[in-house]
């Protein structure tokens, strides 16, 4: 009875016991076969069950995918894997804790951080670097492995090579060794600590190898080629009881292994910084980061955002460059258009002559002026030189060094001959501009040649017909001034007659009588001389003071003025010589004075009256005549001095009159000539040089 | 035309913009834990090619260098700074790279209870600002006067030698040298920790430099704090690689690293707010450098720092 009562109290304290330990399932990934893993893992087991008052721990060691199955369902409450492993596991369950590192034992030295080893024979001379591994065959394991896989990849990452391609996967470290040794494979990646346990168990000779990338790390006990990573976690799964996990981390910590040979587990560390095991996978973009993130616009905006605006600035820089440079290239092809069409369509003659190397550059025209087809002349200085005539060379040069002189003060404008293809000579003008280096050296000499012959021609023609003219005018002048004093001899010579008849001719009478025709008569004849000269052929300037030049002419006008009732204001404040053609000018104040009495007669003006003055201004010479016939239309007033135009009535005027005035005074005498209205009437001002030279 | 101009050169100001080279920037360094983020930037291959390391030894090195002008920019403590300026050489700082909380460090031969211990004792320091300024710091505490001890000028890198050979009992230095000294049992005395926020060192870059420089110093700013952040994810890489480099055990590097604080940019930030305790700490040492002695006057404290290097 006693006994039996002791069975069942043994078998139920017995019960009692097996329910009070309880179990705990602590998962260690299955790195090398399972034989070895239990071999290393099995005295730490055993330690902790000995140290765990309540916990049994089993040791259930897992592949990756019988590992994370068992993750799935809840099944292990401990674990010990690889980092990489365990930033995967860490990811799918954020509270899971690591609560120790593991530390191993090598050459009498413990470590709690590896790494990986790239290495080859010893005897390969070509392979000394990363960059000679670039097209080399590689034996590494999967891309699961820290050790033997990523750490190695990530330093040919950082150095921008990617090795994936050159990767052959092996089964264990094993089979990396024998590749590499029996040259199978250039190079291998190992994880750190193999090697010298290879070595010391006399499976390979420290000197058949040699190891790549090797790390500035001396006090660390093993080959090295990458960065170190912390060792194995040992992490509890979040069921587990905060005073469990505490008596397991202390038992843990205070884990020291019977040394063995065989084992290389050395014990446990406090939990170290993982964060370089993320960075490294993240770089790479390995589990858990492999998963393709929709990347949005939000997100490129805000990391690119600087690159973004450059990029963008470029782009918007350039379109304005293109839009600006497709403007330009259309304004001066539509510029060069015009100035082909112009040069078409005009007979002026470009020239360009390049005074550096002495070329001269000719459009078409200036062949099609002298009669060649527009390809014969050379482009040269000589093709002008040769065409010039020889009584013309001279003046043409000093043209055009006076011009060059003067640093381009004045204006180029010259006229020579030129021989055109028949052999008949052709009046030709030159004008142009010359560019001046920044030391006023003449470069470039720019400009038209134009075929003046018809138009000299012309001129000469129209100077005939306005002299006919004014001729005309003259004589009706002429008569005018004339009828007064034949009237007076007609008379004196009837009173003489009425005299003689009543035979009371006494001989003072007939004295008196004869003195006053010959006063008459004498009048008349230098009426004559005054006209004679006028329409003299002038050749040569002469030197005549401005105010007695204008007088001359008031002479010629003033008693036709006072026939009509026009008053003449005069005022004289010129007492300068000039050197000019005299009667031309006379000529042109004539013309003038005679348009302000013809429009004054013809306005029926009240009042008329015509102002002349002589005065200096800026250093010319000017004249100005007003008068008060109430002006020149707006509409016309740029006309005036265009040939054949005329305001007046066909009787009166030629249309000439102007037009050969402005000749005159701009082409032989070098001056200006212009008409304005002011106040009630108009004003034309003649402003000229001392000389005409 | 005028909007043909406009564009054209625009275009051209951008392509030059582009194709613009920095002007170069030459960085005093020298070996410090503190500073070890711009040496292991250069390792990492990390910092600009217009950006010339000039590596010193010792601090006098750094200091005599930006004074003549053959570097343009230094890691320099904030006492250099100040002196600098009382020479009439106008540095301004562009960043705090770290402010020592224990590495800097007084180690003696025997054990030492109490800082009046020290008396009769030869003291090796280095012919430096914050050397200077210990050794007064720790007589004042002691209650003794200079008078009292030997002080002995060694250089840092000649510590070592003078240690072995039995030259000073007692030294004021600095990691990395200090570990040296400590891996043959030296006993400590006291350190920077106890002067809270006291020692700055800084990216001092000089006046009449900063300008066409501009570009330069953001870049360097920029790869050191790309490293600092390196350090803090990939810790025991970084020590591995420390300790390689100056030849110091991992753990060593690791008490080193933990003598200093190394401000991110948003802490560098906070320092170079007025109200800081950069501005204090120059203010407070501007004082007891002048009081002194080792400055004849004060030097001018306005525009110390320029935080238009951090911006991002």
């Amino acid at each position: 009875m006693h006994l039996l009562i002791l069975l069942i109290t043994v078998v139920l304290g017995s019960n009692t016991l097996l329910w009070a330990k309880r179990s705990l399932n602590f998962g260690v990934f299955l790195y090398a076969p399972e034989s070895h893993v239990q071999q290393q893992y099995q005295p730490l087991v055993d330690y902790l069950n000995v140290h765990l008052k309540e916990i049994e721990i089993k040791l259930v060691p897992l592949d990756r995918s019988a590992f994370d199955e068992a993750l799935q369902h809840n099944k292990l409450d401990i674990i010990s894997t690889n980092p990489a492993h365990f930033e995967v596991i860490h990811n799918n369950n954020l509270f899971i804790r690591p609560i120790a590192t593991t530390k191993k034992l090598q050459n009498g030295i413990s470590t709690d951080s590896f790494g990986g080893v790239i290495f080859t024979r010893a005897d390969n001379k070509t392979l000394m670097t990363l960059e000679d591994l670039k097209s080399s065959k590689i034996a590494s394991m999967d891309i699961k492995s820290l050790g033997a896989y990523q750490s190695q990849v990530y330093e040919f990452f950082k150095k921008g090579i990617d090795i994936k391609k050159n990767l052959s996967v092996m089964d264990n470290h094993n089979d990396i060794m024998r590749s590499v040794i029996e040259g199978k494979h250039d190079a291998g990646f190992i994880r750190t600590g193999v090697l010298e346990s290879e070595i010391e168990q006399g499976r390979l000779k420290a000197e058949d190898i040699k190891v790549i990338n090797s790390q500035n790390m001396s006090y660390y006990p093993y080959y090295l080629s990458t960065q170190l990573y912390p060792e194995w976690p040992i992490a509890i799964l979040p069921h587990i009881e905060d005073d469990i996990a505490n008596e397991l981390t202390i038992a843990l910590l205070g884990f020291t292994p019977k040394l063995d040979k065989n084992s290389s587990l050395y014990g446990f560390t406090l939990p170290q910084n993982y964060a370089s095991v993320q960075h490294m996978i993240k770089a790479l973009g390995l589990p858990p980061y492999d998963t393709y993130e929709e990347v949005t616009y939000k997100q490129i905006y805000q990391q690119y955002r600087t690159e973004i605006f450059v990029f963008l600035s470029f782009v918007v820089m350039l379109v304005i460059i293109v839009f600006v440079i497709i403007k330009l290239n259309i304004k001066i092809r539509t510029s060069e258009e015009r100035f082909k069409l112009a040069m078409e369509g005009t007979q002026d003659a470009l020239f360009d002559w390049n005074m550096k190397d002495d070329t001269m550059f000719h459009s078409k025209q200036f062949e099609l002026m002298l009669g060649y087809d527009g390809t014969e002349l050379p482009e040269t200085i000589d093709a002008w030189k040769d065409l010039l005539h020889p009584d013309d060379m001279e003046d043409a040069y000093a043209s055009v060094d006076a011009y060059l002189k003067a640093k381009g003060k004045k204006n180029y404008v010259s006229v020579f001959r030129m021989r055109s293809k028949d052999g008949s000579w052709r009046l030709i003008e030159g004008r142009g501009k010359a560019l001046f280096d920044a030391n006023g050296v003449p470069e470039r000499f720019i400009g038209f040649n134009t075929d003046i012959t018809e138009k000299s021609e012309h001129e000469k023609q129209l100077l005939v017909q306005t002299k006919h003219a004014q001729m005309g005018e003259m004589i009706a002048m002429i008569a005018h001034q004339w009828r007064q004093p034949l009237s007076a001899i007609a008379a004196t010579t009837s009173s003489l007659q009425v005299k003689q008849l009543l035979d009371k001719m006494d001989a003072k009478s007939l004295t008196k009588g004869l003195e006053e025709i010959v006063n008459l008569t004498q009048h008349l004849s230098k009426t004559i001389d005054d006209f004679r000269d006028f329409f003299k052929e002038e050749k040569q300037k002469t030197d005549v003071k401005l105010d007695e030049l204008v007088k001359e002419s008031i002479k010629i006008m003033n008693p036709v003025f006072m026939d009509k009732g026009i008053k003449l204001y005069t005022e004289y404040l010129c007492d300068k010589e000039i050197s000019t053609y005299k009667n031309e000018l006379k000529q042109v104040l004539l013309n003038i004075l005679k348009n302000a009495q013809d429009v004054i007669v013809e306005r029926e003006i009240e009042d008329p009256m015509v102002t002349v003055t002589t005065y200096m201004k800026d250093g010319k010479y000017c004249i100005s005549i007003e008068d008060n016939a109430g002006g020149i239309p707006e509409t016309v007033i740029n006309k005036i001095f265009e040939p054949y135009y005329t305001t007046k009535s066909s009787l009166n005027g030629t249309g000439l009159g102007l037009y050969m005035s402005k000749i005159i005074i701009n082409e032989h005498c070098k001056g200006n000539i212009e008409a304005r209205n002011i106040n009630d009437g108009a004003l034309f001002i003649i402003s000229m040089n001392k000389s005409v030279d | 035309m005028n909007m043909l101009r406009v564009a054209l050169i625009s275009l051209l100001l951008m392509l030059s913009g582009c194709q613009d080279e920095d002007e170069k920037l030459r960085v005093g360094v020298l070996p410090w834990i503190g500073y070890e983020s711009i040496y292991q930037a250069e390792e990492f291959g990390w910092l600009d090619k217009s950006i010339e390391l000039v590596k010193g030894e010792i601090p006098t090195d750094s200091f005599q260098r930006i004074l003549s002008g053959e570097v343009d920019a230094a890691a320099l403590t904030l006492e250099d700074v100040i002196l600098a300026r009382t020479k009439g050489v106008d540095l301004t700082i562009v960043a705090v790279l770290d402010i020592s909380a224990g590495a800097d460090i007084v180690l003696s031969k025997e054990p030492i209870e109490s800082l009046a211990e020290i008396k009769g004792k030869r003291i090796g320091a280095e012919d430096s600002a914050l050397a200077s300024l210990f050794l007064t710091k720790m007589l004042e505490q002691s209650g003794l006067q200079q008078s009292d001890v030997t002080v002995l000028n060694v250089p840092s890198t000649q510590q070592l030698e003078a240690w072995k050979s039995d030259q000073v009992d007692i030294v004021i230095t600095y990691e990395p040298y200090a570990s040296k000294l400590i891996s043959l049992d030296a006993n400590y005395v006291t350190s920077s920790r106890e002067f809270a926020e006291m020692i700055f060192d800084v990216l001092a870059v000089r006046n009449d430099r900063l300008e066409d420089r501009e570009a330069s110093i953001q870049k360097l700013l920029r790869t050191h704090f790309k490293t600092l952040e390196y350090f803090h994810t990939n810790y025991k890489d970084i020590l591995y690689r420390i300790s390689a480099r100056e030849g110091n055990r991992p753990d060593d590097v690791k008490r080193a690293l933990g003598g200093v604080i190394l401000p991110s940019k948003a802490a560098n930030r906070v320092y170079f707010d007025k109200d800081s305790t950069l501005y204090k700490s120059a203010q407070e040492l501007n004082d007891l450098m002048f009081d002194k002695g080792f400055i004849a006057k004060k030097a001018l404290l306005n525009d110390l720092t320029d935080p238009v290097f951090l911006k991002d």
